[in-house]
């Protein structure tokens, strides 16, 4: 599509000419209901005129294993990020329906002083429900409410790995389980070819984002995912 | 007994773009629900459209050619005092997450220190808000606290803005195709014309993205500035907290065809500020009728903890008066400053606004045109006003303690060279026109 790629600047140059320099992971997923999905989180730095090596800085990681049940579908969660020179922890456990609906989700998150052990004013638990499009912290530190489905948004890549053409047209996105992003879709933008190969590239946009990017690989792993200055890039499958 | 204080900030926010306000082209629940509950004022003006000097000024309540910040990266005077450590004289915990950005002084000598800065806010304002909310639910002192939560964005549209694109992926998506801002009014590609330069050499389908982007950062931040309050409302702090909510300054957006800040048309120089404690400060009000001055906000928060003000403020008034609705005078105009590109000051009145330059002045009808399209400096009819607003220009000089130029300036390493021996010589050479 030619959107002012001689003439605009950087920030609407398509995605393409910024990601020749990512590798792919090749591992099988045998079980896609209960597959975990481990990222990078970099700090996403390419840039036309950047010249090889790539700077992107890793500051973080995360685990996501989905784990089907009869009744409900669970999400782990696991990120370690440093920032500033402080590495804070996030562990969360999500209850989904079996269409990946959230219903209600616990999140324990601390930052680690230099021995790696809790900061005690930084150590927080948040429990919350969402209820029919009601959604809200047990002891009531927050309160939305959600018009479409709501999906978490560590919960995204499992659901274009699993099916993407079976995603809402439109949803709400609970990023963290505390920020509301209201009114969400996302679009098949057709193949997006890079030397690593042929990907199909989802975007996904609406209130409180910049326009994101899941690239998926022809065996529907969600390999990158572009934020704005944020990106997960897969580093193991299982 | 004490309130505590709340300082919530964000960086370059544009004064509009609140929905609450009338902006239609974004989604604000935090901020509006601040708007219906609080106190905003809709003539605030930063000291300096900078991000040190401006928050130099907010924690010391001095002007910027008063505390040496004179542009990023020039050092404060080490012998000020900042709000951090004049609070903790009255036993406040004073306790900081997020962006400082206050040049020469190391925050932890000032506050406790929660999450520290970042400069990136999509990457730090998530924690930077988390870590606030962890403060409130386990803080366990009976002092009362002084909680600053520094927000970066939507200062990362500084990114795509950059000439050479600079870090980040800010890839179009052809499903916002049609939802795109329009322009500006006063969007003129030929404001080169007027003294300003043309910038970016974008297509307007490229300044249309800018603005877009520009619009979901400031969403981003106000879904973190929700979650803030939510915890505050949530929390035994709730009825004895006022809370402060403001920008360092502004943003081009698309207006005069700019982008960034350092300039004192209104889209950078004009700020969002906001002020809530519901029982103690009227809620709903749009205040149109004081003009505001980001020094202000010092001196409102000395006001509300029972400290005297801050050291050698000259200009800073506490909006105390205002919040209480006693009729006491309050300021004809004020003045702001930048060294950023030519060295320029303006002067707003309720209705007309100049900036001055070195070698002209521009003047506005902010009534008529609010939007800064008609230069009215050459008519003869406003000739009055010009002197008017020159005079004041004048009155403040004589009334701020500038800061002079230090022994060692030779031995300092700043990236614009001598800007204290300019502004002190034009300056000087402003006040012998009396």
């Amino acid at each position: 599509m030619p959107i002012d790629t001689a003439t605009g600047p950087h920030a609407v140059k398509p995605i393409r000419e910024l990601l020749t320099r990512f590798t792919p992971v090749q591992k099988a997923v045998s079980d896609l209901d209960n597959a975990t999905l481990t990222y990078d989180i970099l700090n996403w730095t390419f840039g036309p005129r950047t010249p090889p090596p790539a700077p992107n800085t890793v500051y973080g990681s995360l685990t996501i294993r989905r784990q089907s049940t009869p009744s409900a579908t669970l999400y782990h969660i696991q990120q370690k990020t440093h920032i500033g020179g402080q590495a804070t922890q996030l562990n969360a456990e999500l209850t989904c329906d079996l269409n990946d609906t959230l219903q209600s989700w616990t999140l324990n998150t601390h930052r680690e002083d230099a021995d790696g052990n809790p900061v005690p004013i930084s150590i927080l638990r948040e429990v919350g429900q969402n209820k029919n499009g009601h959604i809200q912290s047990q002891d009531g530190a927050y309160e939305y409410q959600a018009s479409n489905t709501l999906l978490s948004h560590w919960s995204l890549p499992h659901l274009l790995l699993r099916n993407a053409l079976a995603l809402p047209s439109a949803f709400d996105m609970l990023q963290d389980l505390s920020v509301l992003r209201a009114n969400q879709s996302l679009i098949d933008e057709g193949p997006i070819d890079l030397d690593s190969g042929t990907y199909t590239a989802y975007a996904q946009t609406g209130e409180g984002i910049l326009p994101t990017h899941y690239l998926l690989d022809d065996r529907q792993r969600p390999q990158l995912v572009t934020f704005g200055l944020i990106a997960w890039a897969l580093t193991d499958i299982m | 007994m004490k309130p505590n204080i709340l300082f919530i900030h964000v960086d370059q926010m544009h004064a509009d773009m609140i929905s609450a306000l009338g902006h239609d082209q974004l989604n604000t629940p935090a901020m509006d629900r601040l708007v219906r509950e609080g106190y905003t004022f809709s003539k605030a003006y930063c000291a300096m459209p900078q991000c040190c000097p401006a928050r130099a000024c907010w924690y010391t309540g001095r002007m910027s050619k008063e505390h040496g910040v004179v542009v990023n990266g020039y050092p404060i005077d080490p012998d000020i005092p900042d709000l951090g450590q004049w609070l903790r004289r009255e036993q406040y915990d004073c306790v900081y997450t997020g962006k400082w950005h206050v040049s020469g002084r190391e925050l932890h000598e000032s506050f406790e220190v929660l999450q520290p800065e970042h400069g990136m806010g999509e990457i730090n304002d998530g924690n930077v808000a988390r870590s606030a909310v962890a403060y409130l639910q386990n803080r366990t002192d009976d002092q009362p606290f002084f909680l600053n939560v520094g927000f970066l964005n939507p200062h990362d549209c500084c990114f795509p803005a950059l000439p050479d694109g600079g870090p980040g992926k800010y890839a179009f998506a052809p499903a916002i195709e049609s939802d795109l801002p329009p322009l500006p009014d006063n969007f003129n590609d030929a404001y080169a014309e007027n003294g300003q330069p043309a910038i970016r050499d974008w297509s307007r389908r490229d300044w249309q993205y800018y603005i877009y982007q520009y619009h979901r950062m400031v969403e981003m931040v106000d879904a973190e500035i929700g979650r803030v309050m939510d915890a505050l409302r949530a929390s035994p702090y709730a009825e004895n907290t006022l809370v402060i909510f403001a920008s360092d300054h502004g943003d081009g957006a698309g207006f005069h065809a700019n982008v960034s800040k350092g300039f004192l048309e209104e889209e950078a120089f004009r700020v969002p500020t906001i002020a809530w404690w519901p029982g103690h400060i009227p809620a709903h009000v749009q205040d149109s009728d004081h003009l505001i001055s980001s020094v202000d906000i010092a001196a409102t928060i000395c006001d509300y903890a029972g400290a005297s003000p801050l050291p050698k403020t000259t200009i800073a008034k506490s909006m105390r008066p205002l919040f209480e609705q006693s009729n006491g005078p309050w300021r004809d105009y004020i003045v702001g400053e930048t060294s950023i590109g030519p060295l320029s000051a303006a002067i707003v009145e309720e209705r007309y606004k100049s900036i001055i330059f070195t070698d002209h002045t521009r003047l506005y009808d902010l009534q008529n045109d609010p939007l800064e399209i008609r230069d009215l400096a050459n008519d003869p009819d406003h000739a009055e006003t010009l002197a008017r607003h020159r005079a004041h220009f004048r009155a403040y000089i004589a009334q701020i303690e500038m800061y002079p130029e230090p022994d060692n300036v030779e031995e300092m390493d700043l990236a614009r060279g001598n800007l204290y021996r300019e502004y002190t010589d034009w300056y000087t050479s402003v006040l012998n026109e009396a």
